[in-house]
């Protein structure tokens, strides 16, 4: 297995630059977080391999195969997106049937167990589902269909906190059991920060990051304390962002941390406020 | 495998509308043999066959939006939909032809006992000098033959229209829903009749009639012109949906 291979994706909607010369590499067997604001182009990527929307520029592999319009590649990959594509009037159990006929790996025994898990009536329209519940019949689809590539855009959307945890708890064990690549589009960063292992970050259609979450977790500290001895701690380091109220200051800052002064703490940088400051800088 | 999957799950979409339409054509039959039991004269009814190409025309207008996005959900290419979708155009043309069949040979049987209840093929009526003297056999094989062929074109040309709105702009749309049936309503006839004379309507009736092989009382040249007509169809449809992605 080679992994998903992006190179040098590009795509426009009207005026909108979505993607600009988007390259990277989903290896195989790991778990990825795909970070970025509203309209960084998160949904636009994972549609592009998925061979929903057309690149302008660019190409992408699934092990070694060309995604677009090759049935053999797209086999071999399951995106679960917002976007609902199943028959309003399809029930549950007979998505589940019909899934099973396109995917061949398609583990109907645990579809129909995870349903359980989650409360999901199997006999109901998917049009009389709510949000919530809609979210929880694709995410149990995505987690039954046990191809190599996984693609999660905005899974817990409608989620209370009880099934986001199950969710989470059911995702690891799938990955235990049997490794696969899985990639997390999400806005609950905190949430996805102890399940990933990759980390890429968009912003503006560009990648602006994309290394193991360790490492990028390791790549900046904050250091807060008086104002006046934070700024004469700050000079000659790289600052990606800053809080100040009253006369304290608190600053986001890349690199190693090195001995701070009396008076200053240094903390490390959770992902949340890392990325916060990164696609604000 | 995939495509007889796919073909499947398309004709599973088609099948409430297709028993409804049934439903509705046998209750014609059943309303017809015994309104031929209460009323003195002959009772007859024709031309059912174009009840039929509307229904597939309608049919094919409904088919897409949701088969395509089911079909991408599921990893299948936009050519193995479209392949997928000409098996299904084929199949269920074959299947209104099948139905055109039993509800004749219903009529047959009911007029029978009734004796004064007449079925009229809309192959009869436009080929009236051809089928004059000619057998039941020819008439019937020529028959299917021409409403195969009439459905599959009326299917793809509704399948061809239904993936054009689909790609335009909500411009076009607006601009072509009204402006298309202006310009056949309103301004065509009047450009015709007090401009021209009738001369478009003439010639259009001209047109259509060598098409079908009225003039020459061939039915085979209908037959040839409907596959044509299919086939155009089918390209346009292909031209159009290679290029077509999920919206929103």
């Amino acid at each position: 297995m080679r992994g998903i291979e992006i190179n040098g994706l590009s795509k426009r909607f009207d005026e909108t630059l979505a993607l600009d010369k988007v390259s990277l590499c989903f290896e195989p067997e790991r778990i990825y977080g795909l970070l970025g604001r509203n309209g960084a182009g998160k949904s636009t990527l994972l549609n592009i391999i998925t061979n929903r929307l057309f690149a302008d520029e660019g190409s992408v592999t699934i092990d070694g195969m060309p995604a677009l319009e090759n049935e053999k590649a797209q086999r071999l990959v399951y995106l679960m997106s917002e976007r609902d594509l199943y028959p309003p009037s399809m029930r549950v159990r007979e998505a589940f049937d019909w899934s099973a006929r396109f995917y061949p790996d398609f583990d109907g025994n645990y579809a129909h167990r995870a349903a359980d898990a989650f409360g999901l009536n199997v006999t109901k329209p998917i049009k009389g589902l709510s949000t919530g519940y809609r979210s929880i019949f694709k995410c149990v689809v995505a987690l039954s269909v046990n191809t190599p590539y996984v693609l999660l855009d905005e899974p817990v959307l409608g989620l209370d906190a009880n099934h986001r945890e199950l969710f989470y708890r059911m995702l690891i064990e799938k990955y235990s059991e049997s490794p696969f690549t899985c990639v997390i589009s999400t806005h609950l960063i905190e949430e996805v920060s102890s399940v990933v292992e990759g980390i890429v970050m968009l912003k503006q259609g560009r990648i602006i990051r994309d290394e193991g979450r360790e490492a990028l977790l390791a790549s900046g500290y904050t250091v807060s304390g008086p104002k006046a001895l934070v700024d004469e701690y700050l000079a000659g380091r790289t600052t990606i962002g800053a809080d100040e109220l009253g006369g304290l200051k608190t600053a986001y800052v890349l690199g190693k941390p090195e001995g701070a002064p009396q008076g200053l703490e240094i903390a490390p940088m959770d992902l949340q406020r890392l990325f916060i400051q990164l696609t604000n800088a | 495998m995939t495509l007889s999957v796919m073909t499947k799950f398309q004709l599973r979409n088609m099948r409430l509308s297709l028993l409804i339409f049934c439903g509705v054509m046998l209750a014609l039959v059943v309303l017809a043999a015994v309104m031929a039991r209460i009323v003195p004269d002959t009772v007859s009814f024709s031309s059912m066959e174009a009840s039929a190409g509307i229904f597939a025309f309608v049919c094919a207008l409904n088919s897409f939006k949701e088969n395509f996005g089911f079909a991408l959900q599921n990893g299948i290419p936009r050519k193995r939909l479209f392949r997928s979708t000409l098996i299904m155009a084929l199949c269920f043309s074959a299947l209104l032809c099948a139905l055109d069949q039993l509800l004749h040979l219903i009529s047959l049987l009911v007029s029978q006992g009734t004796g004064n209840m007449r079925w009229f093929r809309l192959t009869e009526a436009l080929y009236d000098i051809r089928y004059a003297g000619a057998s039941q056999l020819q008439l019937t094989v020529e028959s299917i033959a021409f409403n195969f062929a009439l459905y599959t074109a009326l299917f793809m040309t509704g399948y061809m229209i239904t993936i054009a709105y689909y790609r335009m702009s909500r411009w076009l749309k607006l601009t072509v829903s009204i402006g298309v049936p202006a310009l056949v309503v309103v301004v065509y006839p009047l450009v015709d009749l007090l401009l021209l004379q009738e001369r478009i309507s003439n010639a259009l009736g001209w047109m259509i009639s060598a098409a079908l092989g009225i003039q020459a009382q061939n039915i085979w040249i209908a037959v040839l012109t409907l596959a044509l007509l299919a086939a155009a169809m089918a390209a346009f449809s292909w031209a159009l949906m290679r290029r077509a992605v999920i919206k929103g």
